[in-house]
């Protein structure tokens, strides 16, 4: 259970490298803006934008995976203290007696 | 004998001006107003504190009638279509032409009605022609109609013509609230959108 959580964290931690790496979008974006330059009937330069087919994943998409994965790491390492508590395996919690 | 040769010349006289009339019609006014075509792309963009979001719509087009001799006698059209609006996530467009946005399906189009020109500078060097203009009209947004003074530069060329401009649109305006307060986080509460048009004149 302590290597899943590990994973999990792990898998949390991708989730938001790849938020990073994709631009750091709020929505996913499924297609990009490309600048296209072409000259008009005035010689000036005229700048087209055609949309390209793309998958940037953004923070919809992210915050939950990243979220999830971290809430599953969360829970694999409660319930891995709470299986060595029961089998003796985890340290005792101190009681401080009132004097 | 005097009268008859008297009214003789004088039937020989108005003939000839009737046959000369007849001959060279009088020239016609040379033709002032030209049928000007316009179409090309537009973009927008939205600057919200959350996120800035860019997005561009085609098939923008525009007809006017001008005066190639004053430019302030200039009228016309301008529409955009909302369904051809895109910004790069398909889920926001589909929102952007539903009934909490531009609600598409009742408005298909966004329409700008130019009333008047006002010409700040026209030079008219050959074989370029350059203009600065302020078009004045009314932009129809949602359904809902509002005045409009927009900065348009001109470049006309024999038959060519080109037109760039750069506005803001402010949303509450045109009573588009979009879903939930996104309207000054997620989106701007104005919207900056500029363009350049090519067509022809004739």
């Amino acid at each position: 259970m302590r290597i899943g959580a590990l994973v999990c964290l792990l898998l949390a931690l991708a989730a938001g490298g790849v938020w990073v790496a994709s631009g750091k979008h709020l929505a996913t974006l499924t297609s990009k803006p490309v600048e296209v330059v072409k000259t008009d009937d005035f010689g000036d330069e005229v700048k087209e934008i055609q949309w390209q087919e793309t998958f940037e994943p953004g923070l919809d998409l992210c915050g939950p995976a990243g979220g999830g994965f971290l809430g599953l790491g969360a829970l694999l390492l409660f319930l891995d203290r709470r299986k060595r508590r029961a089998a003796g395996g985890a340290p005792a919690r101190r009681r401080v007696d009132a004097a | 004998m005097k009268v008859r040769s008297l009214l003789l010349v004088a039937s020989l006289g108005l003939g000839g001006v009737a046959n000369a009339q007849e001959a060279a019609p009088a020239a016609a006014p040379a033709a002032a107003t030209k049928a000007v075509e316009l179409g090309g792309q537009m973009k927008f963009l939205s600057d919200a504190p959350v996120e800035k979001i860019f997005g561009t719509v085609d098939g923008v087009s525009g007809k006017l009638a001008t005066d190639a001799a004053d430019l302030a006698k200039t009228t016309g059209k301008f529409t955009v279509p909302v369904a051809s609006m895109k910004t790069g996530n398909d889920k926001r467009d589909e929102h952007l032409r539903n009934d909490a946005w531009l609600d598409a399906a009742k408005f298909p189009e966004i329409t700008f009605d130019v009333k008047s020109v006002k010409v700040l500078e026209d030079d008219k060097a050959t074989p370029v022609r350059t203009a600065k203009l302020e078009a004045t009209g009314d932009l129809t947004v949602h359904g809902v109609t509002v005045p409009l003074t927009a900065p348009v530069e001109i470049k006309w060329k024999d038959d060519k013509v080109k037109a760039s401009t750069k506005f803001t649109v402010k949303l509450a305006d045109h009573k588009i609230t979009g879903a939930n307060g996104v309207i000054g986080k997620k989106v701007g509460e104005t919207i900056q959108i500029e363009g350049t048009l090519q067509g022809t004149a004739r």
